[in-house]
């Protein structure tokens, strides 16, 4: 058995949920829906065709102005799919959002880590809200996660 | 023990001037880079439902540092050409500035030369910040670097003269992080603050200020000097395609002639692209189309007009352009 609480992340509707208990076999690494979170780096190397060339390699060490991509990779290992999946992901401090990441879709943001929307349709103080203000991403997935589905959803920032 | 004591006692004496030293520098309000040493960190969480129940888990935590990025400016702070004529050898300094534009404490050695000069410049601490040495106040770098500078923090030096130039010439002044300097990304494990690892930024760590100085009322009456910067895509200062090259026209009038109707026509290099909006007086955008702002871009030349100058003032100029 493993008990799991519902997390407060920001939705009130979500963090309403009461904790439940849920049945699962003692192996839990490779159990129930898995989220797996890495901080990327791009590195820019000169190609050959006199281009530079610009992939991405775990931010083990970064410095001001950075660019990174924070990348989470959900997976459902359970023999059922799931369906209301949110994936919430803060904006660290030190870090300025900047948008979804190429091949990612768009997720709602958060000024105030409560209320969600996309971002041209928050304000802060009157004036349309910046990228640079947002503090927390999320992304809401439509429908149902099937059985051994996994998805990846990242957004790109930098460091301040 | 006798020897032990008086190193101790100038030591204080030097801290404690250099401490005043530097709570008189302003603080620069642009500075907001993430400290070295700072950890970020990120965990992601998600929440689903399963047949009726809601379930929730948490990512395993994803922790960066911060590394330390060495970088430095100096910038003179006088007039372009600076004129020796009835100076007094003993207090005349010509003063300048170095700010830490790097995210962590550093220090940074420095190093003047004159190639017309038989014993080379010295550089000195302007503790007064009144652009005048004075031997009771100031303090001369003998070859020691600079205290630690916080990040942002300037501070203000003076060039020193051992005696007065008696022609034009030139000086240079070198700055380097004391940490280490080179090409950008130059990798120094471990030499950060609080343990992270030092990277050379754009800058290289070393910072090169041209002083020109001139005696007599000789030459032109007005002098214009261009210097240029790039700026690469990948940071580097390489001149490729698609890099910004940033350019710095600083006018002087030099021979106690007060210039009238002053304009600059300067056109853009074959092969590169004027960046709309770029154009800068005294760091202040102006625009680019002939209307009352005393600059325009007509498609091939920038001009500014800058009206009437009296010496010994330089008015600068900066634009950039792309190369295409």
């Amino acid at each position: 058995m493993i008990k799991i609480h519902s997390l407060a992340i920001g939705s009130s509707a979500l963090a309403a949920l009461a904790s439940i208990v849920i049945l699962a076999p003692a192996q839990a690494k490779t159990t129930g829906v898995t989220l797996t979170n890495s901080v990327l780096v791009q590195h820019k190397s000169a190609a050959a065709d006199g281009t530079t060339r610009i992939t991405l390699v775990p931010a083990n060490h970064v410095v001001p102005g950075d660019r990174v991509v924070f990348r989470t990779v959900y997976k459902n290992h359970l023999a059922q799919p799931v369906s209301g999946m949110v994936v919430s992901n803060p904006v660290p401090a030190n870090i300025s959002y900047h948008g979804p990441a190429e091949g990612s879709p768009a997720p709602e943001v958060s000024i105030d880590g409560a209320h969600f929307a996309p971002l041209a349709a928050l304000t802060v103080a009157g004036r349309p809200a910046r990228a640079d203000q947002v503090r927390a991403v999320r992304w809401l997935v439509h429908g149902q996660v099937p059985a051994g589905a996994a998805a990846r959803y990242s957004y790109e920032a930098s460091v301040k | 023990m006798v020897a032990s004591k008086t190193v101790s006692s100038k030591q204080e004496t030097w801290l404690g001037a250099l401490a005043a030293a530097l709570l008189s520098l302003p603080v620069p309000h642009a500075q907001a880079a993430t400290l070295a040493g700072t950890a970020v960190s990120n965990t992601a969480s998600a929440s689903y439902q399963m047949e009726g129940a809601s379930g929730s888990t948490t990512s395993n935590t994803v922790a960066t540092e911060v590394d330390e990025i060495l970088d430095i400016t100096l910038r003179n702070t006088g007039t372009e050409t600076v004129r020796l004529d009835g100076r007094d050898a003993a207090t005349f300094a010509i003063p300048f500035v170095l700010t830490n534009t790097g995210n962590g404490d550093e220090a940074f050695q420095l190093e003047a030369a004159d190639p017309s000069q038989e014993v080379a410049p010295t550089v000195a601490i302007d503790v007064d910040g009144n652009g005048a040495y004075d031997p009771a106040v100031d303090i001369t770098l003998s070859g020691q670097p600079t205290p630690l500078l916080a990040p942002g923090a300037q501070l203000n030096l003076l060039l020193r003269f051992a005696r007065l130039p008696t022609g034009a010439g030139g000086a240079t002044i070198t700055a380097r992080a004391e940490t280490g300097s080179g090409a950008p990304g130059t990798f120094f494990a471990g030499k950060g603050d609080r343990g992270s690892d030092a990277v050379v930024g754009r800058t290289r760590a070393e910072a090169t200020l041209p002083i020109a100085y001139g005696v007599g009322s000789g030459g032109s009456v007005a002098q214009l000097i261009k210097s240029q910067t790039v700026r690469a895509p990948d940071g580097t200062a390489a001149p490729v395609s698609g890099a910004v090259v940033t350019y710095r026209l600083a006018l002087t009038a030099g021979g106690g002639t007060v210039l009238s109707d002053a304009e600059i026509v300067d056109p853009i290099p074959v092969g590169t692209a004027f960046v709309p909006g770029s154009i800068q007086i005294e760091d202040i955008a102006v625009s680019d189309v002939a209307d009352a702002d005393a600059a325009f871009f007509d498609g091939a030349a920038i001009h500014i007009a800058l009206g009437e100058i009296s010496q010994p003032t330089t008015r600068v100029v900066t634009f950039q352009v792309t190369i295409l």
